[in-house]
Order: structure tokens, then C-alpha cells, then sequence
């Protein structure tokens, strides 16, 4: 060895041994996280839910997670091969345990596919029906042998899906009753929890990936759950919570601006968005001259200022301005035009009472529920520019508020509504991914709508690996889909979080968990 | 008491003269509402403007005019009053004049059920009720007035067995005067006092249960009610924000307070104008 191999060896040992004592300092201290709506299940495979990913995002982490430039890296996956044709994906995961001591393997991967598939559990089940058949490899390694090629096929099962357990799962028969107690492989662990109340995490000491080996810094993370963004703040000014899980609408962020010493907030544009959503089992509804006249009536310039009061961008194209190569080709809904709205109604045959002011058709009143979740950020102001519009173009609507429980129930489980109004979290990998949300068969189709080409362009969009290709199929798509009308994209939030100033550490990259993206709350230590 | 006396007695009372005036000033609002100013609904440009000249109470954020939604939050409060007093006086008057009449069994069985209703935990099951049959404005006003009824009975009762033991009442039995007409006719006359200070009281709990219903979001979200206007300024974050738009959470609130306070007032003033030793 030489002499300046010896000199670089010695001292990196002493930077590790200096090291030591600085990750044991920031050891410690607890950590309380306000979120608005309590989780679903914590079982996140049983149903689309943002507090049940949210708060078992730490003891269930993503395999993959997103970087400050919104792609994708590996996280709980440690190695990852595609085949040139996109159709076997080789993904090796770390070396980690399940917090009840078994270790986390290859086969739990499996399992999750079949299990995902075989009890039809969500959009897990649609990600992985692709997949023809599976080789574990080794005790981490697995190779998926797709039917099809899929460009997108690591990015969306390593984003989305959960690992289940194998040796909990493999003996349940029912899992939308069972009662899963929350083990995972995360750097946190469930301790307790009351529903609608907490749920209570505590470190896992030595947890591999944070902290060069040495595991996370906070010894606790409790997640309490407040009925809105205006009791969190208040919390958080009383000190009983140092950091907001759910975003904080405007006047939330300038209470906690006006103590600049105490608080920060962090804002990161969502990759989500806002949108309307139609049900298509809504005879009136399924009409395309409805829908394409409601489109007329959304005014997102209000949405986007008034409601809003800033805290987002206009969206009024079918692909979030925020994937500008998708937008460029300027492919835009129905713009803000009421009197349009009138026309095509009257030109259809949907005639107005001067007297109520409402249309109807063969004595159909053109009248429809919108049902909403109450805590969406601003969704009162958004809902009642929507229906102030709207009746103008003589279309009644009738509001909903919901709690997130009911609005699961009756949107996503039964699919009992008219029109919905509500925000995706993340629509990721837009290039390749719409399918996911926009194919007839998928199950987040809430909408229940039936579109060949546009079935055709999504399964193209999945396969094609050249990405301006891709982009061309897209427009396409785009185009189709402002004629098809299933939803009215309307806006898109910057997400804003605020944390205490008594915490360091915070990092806040685009995703679906603000500053609790397990990649980052692992690196929150208390001052 | 005849008329003149109770008239005179009640004009003596300047408390009761004011809630008078109150009560009267609301109704009239809230009954010629339409005239005074339209529905206020949609949105506009002058986003939570202070209260000025053109905007007496200032503006929402959605850059409605408070005013207008007092207004007709003023409506939707006496129809709410006005529902849960109806069903009150339904269920109530009967209940306690058949209870203390008879008395017996029927009236056991009715002094029972009064004395359960009047155990219950009355505002976490209006609010369980009132999320099953959903958020209509009729539907809030009917389960309040559901549960508004046993106080009133509980009044009327005590004032019916007070009244029974009554030579005229006695002396109308042995004339063979039929026991319908003797309740609801000779009994129900004499005791309408009490009753009437009872219901004005409902009158202004019942609008503090709406109020309450409608910021826990069970209220009707198309109705401009106090309780809705209270509820929509907390959803915008408008009682935390800064600076403070303070008229849009302080004007319904202090309308509600007004509203409690003047039927309060001219409940007591009824009651004391009817009662001859309080008055003393």
C-alpha cells in the first residue's frame, strides 16, 4: 500500500470516528406531526388514501422515492436492471428486517404480487398485472418477466407500492377486514395508536439506510389528527405539534410567517392536481354535451386566486403543466365561457325555465351532487365558484361536504356520485403512467368511462420506450381526452408546510408527504 | 291577569321593551330579507374588503357582501326557530297537558319519557342525527326541534297540575264538559304563559344549536346561515388570519348573541310581566 493510500485510509477513519459522537448528539427527542383527516387503513394496500401513505410512509417506505428534480431513485431497492425491451425488470432490495425480526426478502415481493393481483387491492393490482411470471433470484434479488413491454413498470411499482408482509398476509383470505397491526421495514416502527386521535412511532435503532447505519435521529414521530389546517397551526403555535403533514392553506402559513424565529414554511409545487370528475353512471352525465358545457363553466382564474388565494397555478390542460414537454403542445380544455355553456345546452335540447333557472331535458332537471372531501385545502371557496358557474349556465348543483372516510366509501369503494371534486397527490411519470388513472379498466376510474382510443394511446404511451415518442402519443391522448371529458383538470397547488424552527434537518423534495418523506424525516434531528 | 294589566306590566319592563324591539327588528329582516338585498351567491373582485360605505359589514373572501349574508342568515334563523318551535309546541304542549291531567299511568309514562330526553346528551346526538338524514336546512330545524320539546312539556305539566287542582276545573268535570275541551281549552289557556316565556326561549337556543350543527359542517351548505358564514371564515382561516379580517367571523357571531339575547330578554319580560310577585 502506498504511503498516500495509507494517509487516506487513516484519515477517513478518523472522519468516522469524528463522526460518531456528532450522529449520537443529534440522537433523540420526539417529534408530534399535525395532519387534517385520519387514515384510512393502515393497511395502504387496501385503499387509495394520502393520510394512510402519509403516516406509514415511515414504517413502509416506497422502494423508490423522488429527488429534488421529480424522478425517481432507488431507496429500499439497492440495485435495479431493465431489459432493453422494457419486459424483465431484476430489482435487488436491501438487506432489512420486518420490525418483528423476519427477515424482508425477495419472497415478500413476490407475494405482494400475487397477493395485490389475486384480492384485486387497488391500483397495486393493476401495476402488477403485467407481470407474466417472476424468478427469485436470491434472498434479495427477484427478476419480473412482464407480458408486455412496460417503460414504467420499476418507477410505478417502486413509487407506489408497499412491500406487504408475506408471513402475516400469506394465511389472510379477507384483507380489506383484517387487522393489520402496522409491522413494516422503515426506520420507524407503529408503538400505538388510537383511530382518529394518533398513532405513535419509535425508532429503529441501527436502521440501515439513514445515517451512514446508525438509523434515524428522533426517537419518536407521533402523528396526531386535527379536523383542520386552522386547529394544526393553532396547535403548532402552542407548541403541542412542530410540523404539518397536510399542506396549510394561505392565512395558516402567514400565522406561522408572523413568528419568523419559531416557524418556517416550505413550499414545493404539487405533482398532483385539482380536478372535477364525472360519473358516467349519471345518465345525464354521460351525456358529452354536459360535460363539455360544465367544462365551459370552471373558471380557474378564480379558483386559482380567489379560492386559492395564490397557493396554486391554473391547469387547463389534461397533463400537469408542471411536465412541460407534455403541455407544449398547448392541447387545452373548453376555456371559461358561460354563455358557450348556455349555447350547447339549448342547442341540444336541454331547455331553460326562465322561472328556476334551470335546464332540463324530457323533464330531467340538469341537477347534479358534487360531493367533496371537507378537508381539502380551500375546497369551500372552490366548490362554490364551481356552482356559481355553473347555474349560471343553468346547471344546479347541490354540495356535499363529506369527511375523508365517507368520501372514500362513496367515490372510490362504491363509486355513488355525480360529480366529484377533490386532488390527486402525485400523477407521476405522466409520459407513461396516465393509464393508471385514465384506462377504462383501471381502477381508479372512479368515473366509470369507456374510451377504445384512448386505451389504445395509454397502452402505447406504457410501451413505447423512445420518450419523444412518447410525448407525441401523449398529445394524442390529450387530444382525445378534451373531446372525451371523464374530469376537469382545474389546478395545481404549491404545497405548503410549516415546521419549527426548534427542528433542523428539514428537507422538502416534490412527492406526496411534504417534510415526513421517510427519506428526509430520518435526517430531522432536535436541536 | 287580564290584557290591560299584563300590557302595562310588559310596557314597565325597558329590558323587555328592547328584546321586543330586537326580536321584531329580526323577524322583519329576516321575513322581507328578498327585499332589502338579493341572494348573495358566486364570487367577486373585492376579496375580505374592510366594512366600508359600500360594504357595511365588509366582504367575504369569495368577495361577498356580509350584510347580504347577515341578512339572509336572519331568515334562516327564524325558520329554524320558527320549525323547532312548532315541533316543540306539538310534541310539548300535549305531552305535559296529558301528563298532568291525568297523571296515573299515561302520566307516569309520559313524566318518564320526559325525564329520559331531558337526560340525554342532546348535541352529540343531534349531531349523529342530523349526519344520518343529511344537511338540509328542514332536516337541522326538525331534529332540533325534536329535541326541544321535553322542557316545554316538562313547564306545561307542572303548570297543568297546578291548574287541575283548580274549582273551575273541577266545576267543569261536574258540568260533564268533555276532557278534551277542558285541556286544550280552560287548561291550556290559563298555563299559554309559561308556555309562551318557554318557547321564546327555544326560539333562541334553537338558533345556537343551528349555529352550532352548521360549523361542525352538518349544516346545510347551500343556506346562508350565521353558523354557515361563522364556519366558511374558519375554513378560509380567516379567525387565524393576518391581518385579520375580523368583520367576517365577528358580524354573524355578534348576530347570533343579539338574537339569543333579545328573545331571552323578552322571554323574562313576558314572565315577569305575567308574574305578579316577580315583578315585586
Amino acid at each position: 500500500m502506498s504511503k498516500n493510500r495509507i494517509v487516506t485510509f487513516v484519515s477517513l477513519l478518523l472522519l468516522a470516528a469524528a463522526l460518531q459522537p456528532l450522529v449520537a448528539q443529534k440522537v433523540g427527542g420526539d417529534l408530534v406531526v399535525g395532519i387534517t383527516g385520519d387514515p384510512y387503513n393502515l393497511a395502504t394496500w387496501i385503499s387509495n388514501d394520502l393520510n394512510s401513505s402519509l403516516v406509514m410512509n415511515i414504517a413502509l417506505p416506497s422502494m423508490m422515492s423522488i429527488d429534488e428534480s421529480g424522478n425517481k431513485v432507488p431507496y429500499i431497492i439497492k440495485d435495479y436492471k431493465i431489459s432493453s425491451d422494457a419486459k424483465v425488470f431484476t430489482i435487488t432490495l436491501h438487506d432489512l428486517k420486518w420490525h418483528d425480526g423476519v427477515p424482508l426478502t425477495s419472497e415478500d415481493l413476490a407475494f405482494t404480487s400475487d397477493y395485490l393481483v389475486k384480492y384485486k387491492l387497488g391500483y397495486g393490482a393493476d401495476m402488477f398485472s403485467n407481470v407474466d411470471h417472476y424468478e427469485i433470484k436470491d434472498a434479495h434479488t427477484i427478476a419480473f418477466y412482464l407480458k408486455k413491454p412496460q417503460v414504467n413498470f420499476l418507477s410505478q411499482v417502486g413509487f407506489w407500492i408497499d412491500i406487504v408482509p408475506k408471513h402475516i398476509y400469506e394465511k389472510v383470505t379477507d384483507p380489506n377486514t383484517f387487522a393489520y397491526n402496522g409491522v413494516g421495514y422503515g426506520p420507524y416502527k407503529l408503538k400505538s395508536y388510537k383511530k382518529g386521535e394518533y398513532y405513535q412511532f419509535e425508532r429503529v435503532s441501527n436502521w440501515s439506510l439513514a445515517s451512514s447505519g446508525k438509523g434515524p435521529y428522533l426517537d419518536t414521530i407521533t402523528f396526531r389528527v386535527y379536523p383542520d389546517p386552522n386547529a394544526l397551526v393553532l396547535a403548532m403555535k402552542s407548541g403541542e405539534v412542530q410540523v404539518s403533514g397536510s399542506p396549510l392553506p394561505v392565512a395558516a402559513q402567514k400565522q406561522l410567517l408572523a413568528d419568523p424565529n419559531k416557524f418556517g414554511v416550505g413550499k414545493v409545487t404539487s405533482l398532483g392536481f385539482g380536478y372535477f370528475g364525472f360519473s358516467y353512471k349519471n345518465a345525464m352525465l354521460k351525456d358529452p354535451v354536459v360535460r363539455k358545457a360544465i367544462a365551459y363553466t370552471v373558471d380557474r382564474d378564480a379558483i386559482v386566486n380567489v379560492a386559492k388565494q395564490g397557493g396554486a397555478i391554473k391547469m387547463d390542460t389534461p397533463v400537469s403543466p408542471v411536465y412541460k414537454d407534455l403541455v407544449k403542445s398547448q392541447i387545452k380544455y373548453p376555456p371559461f365561457d358561460i354563455a358557450a355553456a348556455g349555447k350547447l345546452l339549448e342547442d341540444a335540447g336541454y331547455k331553460l325555465d326562465s322561472k328556476t333557472g334551470l335546464r332540463s331535458k324530457n323533464g330531467e332537471p340538469l341537477e347534479f351532487e358534487l360531493i367533496y372531501r371537507t378537508t381539502t385545502v380551500n375546497i369551500d371557496a372552490i366548490v362554490n365558484i364551481f356552482k356559481a358557474n355553473a347555474e349560471k349556465a343553468g346547471i344546479k348543483i347541490n354540495l356535499k361536504p363529506v369527511d375523508p372516510a365517507t368520501y372514500t366509501d362513496r367515490v372510490v369503494k362504491q363509486r355513488n356520485f355525480d360529480i366529484n371534486c377533490i386532488e390527486w397527490g402525485v400523477i407521476d411519470d405522466a409520459d407513461s403512467s396516465l393509464g393508471t388513472i385514465y384506462r377504462s379498466d383501471a381502477s381508479l376510474n372512479f368515473m366509470d368511462y369507456k374510451n377504445a382510443t384512448i386505451d389504445q394511446l395509454l397502452d402505447q404511451s406504457l410501451t413505447e420506450p423512445d420518450y419523444n415518442k412518447r410525448v407525441a402519443i401523449i398529445n394524442k391522448f390529450q387530444e382525445e381526452f378534451v373531446k372525451e371529458l371523464p374530469v376537469i383538470n382545474a389546478w395545481v397547488s404549491i404545497n405548503a408546510y410549516g415546521y419549527s424552527k426548534s427542528y433542523e434537518g428539514w428537507d422538502l423534495t416534490p412527492g406526496l408527504y411534504g417534510f415526513l418523506d421517510v427519506k428526509d424525516i430520518v435526517n430531522v434531528y432536535k436541536k | 291577569m287580564n290584557q290591560r294589566s299584563f300590557a302595562s306590566a310588559f310596557r314597565k319592563n325597558r329590558l323587555g321593551l328592547v328584546g321586543l324591539a330586537g326580536v321584531a327588528i329580526f323577524l322583519l329582516v329576516g321575513l322581507i330579507a328578498p327585499i332589502f338585498v338579493p341572494y348573495p351567491k358566486g364570487y367577486g373582485t373585492e376579496i375580505m374588503v374592510s366594512p366600508s360605505l359600500t360594504h357595511i359589514f365588509g366582504t367575504d373572501g369569495l368577495g361577498l357582501d356580509i350584510l347580504s349574508e347577515i341578512i339572509w342568515g336572519a331568515r334562516t334563523s327564524i325558520y329554524v326557530s320558527s320549525i323547532a318551535v312548532l315541533l316543540a309546541f306539538a310534541i310539548g304542549v300535549p305531552a305535559g297537558l296529558v301528563s298532568g291531567y291525568f297523571r296515573g299511568v299515561p302520566g307516569s309514562i309520559i313524566d318518564t319519557l320526559i325525564d329520559v330526553f331531558l337526560t340525554l346528551p342532546v348535541l352529540p346526538l343531534i349531531i349523529v342525527i342530523a349526519a344520518v338524514v343529511g344537511s338540509s336546512i328542514t332536516n337541522v330545524a326538525v331534529v332540533i326541534g325534536l329535541f326541544s320539546w321535553p322542557s316545554l312539556a316538562r313547564v306545561t305539566r307542572n303548570a297543568t297540575l297546578r291548574v287541575t287542582e283548580m274549582q273551575f276545573i273541577e266545576a267543569a268535570r261536574c258540568l260533564g264538559i268533555k276532557q278534551r275541551v277542558i285541556l286544550f281549552k280552560h287548561i291550556l289557556i290559563v298555563i299559554a304563559g309559561p308556555i309562551l316565556v318557554n318557547l321564546t326561549l327555544i326560539m333562541a337556543t334553537s338558533v345556537l344549536s343551528e349555529a352550532g350543527l352548521s360549523f361542525l359542517g352538518l349544516g346545510d351548505p347551500s343556506t346562508w346561515s350565521w353558523g354557515t358564514i361563522i364556519k366558511k371564515a374558519w375554513d378560509a382561516g380567516a379567525i387565524i388570519d393576518t391581518p385579520n379580517p375580523y368583520w367576517w367571523w365577528f358580524t354573524p357571531s355578534i348576530s347570533i348573541i343579539l338574537y339569543v339575547v333579545c328573545f331571552n330578554l323578552l322571554g323574562n319580560a313576558i314572565n315577569d310581566a305575567l308574574n305578579p310577585k316577580s315583578r315585586d
